[in-house]
């Protein structure tokens, strides 16, 4: 892509966020959502570079699993994904009532028991669906919920004051108003992320996890090799140490969206066993999270982020990082 | 007395015993860096990652009843043995003060 067609891509993104997906959430939820599965399919159409990334991605990592075609109708269902996501974030406002009404929760009466243990609970997710929404419905629903997790564009060099401003105003303040803290980010030198996660839950709070996080340089002598999507993948078993450490259960969550893409149902399963190694109690929650995405692969994320991928040791080569957060 | 910090483990030198042998059996990986200076910066030389200062949090805990605050939560109160002991006293003559009331 050009420079004057990054330029216009840049003011497409500002719009849809500042003004247009702001009107659009406003509109009947399958006007809104129709919108976006469009505006998806023209990014699909018109932003070559990122639509060759993302079948890259799904050629390499689950190329054995998906014909052509296939491949093709997924990567399409990924940018419609991400543009319903923004929808999802829109109707946030107030207390969440307006995307409430459209996600059907399934399993939360084992979160329920699990709080009742007194010790909190880890919600253990991927970086799947609406998932940050789907966090914010839990919290807006009256548990009280923090998540551990980075904005990508705090604490990054040669990100600018403007770009931070920009995605804190459309993104992270309307996630913040529905969790008990400001996330738990886990940068390179924040040693205090675990011990802050475990005073949340000693408050007998949720605290959430994606666990198929791409390790940092700075991770990866913590990282262990585990079966997932087919490969050997680079994952961080810090869920299993911070449910043992603190003794609170670990739960698996996944929020899929349905086939008129207004609808959505986050599951919440039983508490995950602990029993074991890190490594055999790690390897049920990769198991899951291989589920969920097996089962509905247009919904993760990292099909946007090949730089992600290639950390995870999914993808040999890593080609030009655009950034889910310039969707 | 402290309340946490009873019997030997308050005086002198054996608090800083008890949490260098702590850090030295379950947290330091490279064995070069034993013995474990308590002026040792365990931040620098990558003893204290996230997960190891939980670990340390949650043995301050059990070993002397002494719930760290998420405002003490920084890497500069957990840099050195000496730093970690000096606030373990002034955080357990925090909570003496809070229990005694009227002291």
């Amino acid at each position: 892509m050009g420079e004057a067609g990054q330029l216009l891509r840049r003011a497409e993104t500002v719009a849809y966020w500042l003004a247009v997906a702001p009107l659009t959430a406003r509109l009947p939820a399958s006007l809104a959502y129709g919108v976006a599965c469009w505006r998806g399919d023209q990014c699909f159409r018109y932003w070559p570079q990122k639509r060759a990334q993302v079948v890259h991605g799904l050629r390499e990592v689950l190329g054995e699993e998906l014909s052509e075609e296939a491949v093709q109708r997924v990567a399409r269902d990924v940018f419609r994904s991400v543009s319903c996501q923004v929808i999802d974030v829109m109707r946030l406002r107030g207390r969440a009532e307006p995307l409430e009404k459209l996600v059907e929760v399934r399993g939360r009466e084992h979160l329920d028991a699990a709080l009742a243990g007194g010790k909190g609970a880890i919600l253990c997710s991927a970086h799947f669906g609406s998932y940050v929404s789907a966090f914010s419905l839990l919290h807006a629903s009256g548990l009280p919920l923090t998540t551990i997790g980075r904005w990508w564009w705090n604490y990054r060099p040669g990100v600018s004051f403007a770009v931070r401003r920009f995605w804190d105003i459309v993104y992270a303040r309307r996630m913040l108003r529905h969790r008990q803290r400001p996330n738990i980010e886990p940068w390179p030198g924040r040693v205090q992320v675990a011990a802050q996660a475990a005073a949340a839950l000693r408050g007998n709070e949720v605290v959430t996890i994606c666990s198929d996080a791409a390790p940092l340089d700075a991770d990866l002598t913590r990282t262990i090799d585990v079966p997932f999507l087919g490969h050997q993948a680079r994952l961080l078993p810090g869920v299993v140490t911070l449910g043992r450490l603190t003794g609170a259960p670990v739960l698996m969550a996944f929020v899929h969206r349905l086939p008129d893409y207004r609808h959505q149902v986050l599951e919440i399963s039983p508490p995950v066993p602990m029993d074991g190694d890190t490594a055999t109690a790690f390897g049920r929650c990769v198991t899951a999270m291989d589920g969920a995405i097996r089962a509905s692969p247009a919904e993760w994320d990292f099909w946007f982020e090949p730089d992600d991928l290639a950390s995870l040791g999914l993808l040999q080569d890593a080609r030009t990082h655009a950034g889910l957060g310039a969707f | 007395m402290p309340t946490a910090l009873r019997g030997d483990e308050g005086r002198g030198t054996d608090l800083e015993a008890v949490i260098n042998d702590f850090i030295s059996r379950e947290l330091v990986q490279d064995r070069a860096l034993l013995p474990l200076g308590n002026a040792t910066s365990l931040l620098d030389t990558g003893v204290l990652d996230s997960l190891n200062l939980l670990r340390l949090v949650v043995f301050i805990q059990e070993r002397f009843g002494i719930v760290v605050d998420d405002v003490d939560l920084v890497p500069e109160n957990f840099d050195t043995v000496d730093v970690i002991c000096a606030c373990l006293r002034s955080w357990d003559g925090k909570a003496s003060g809070r229990a005694g009331g009227h002291g």
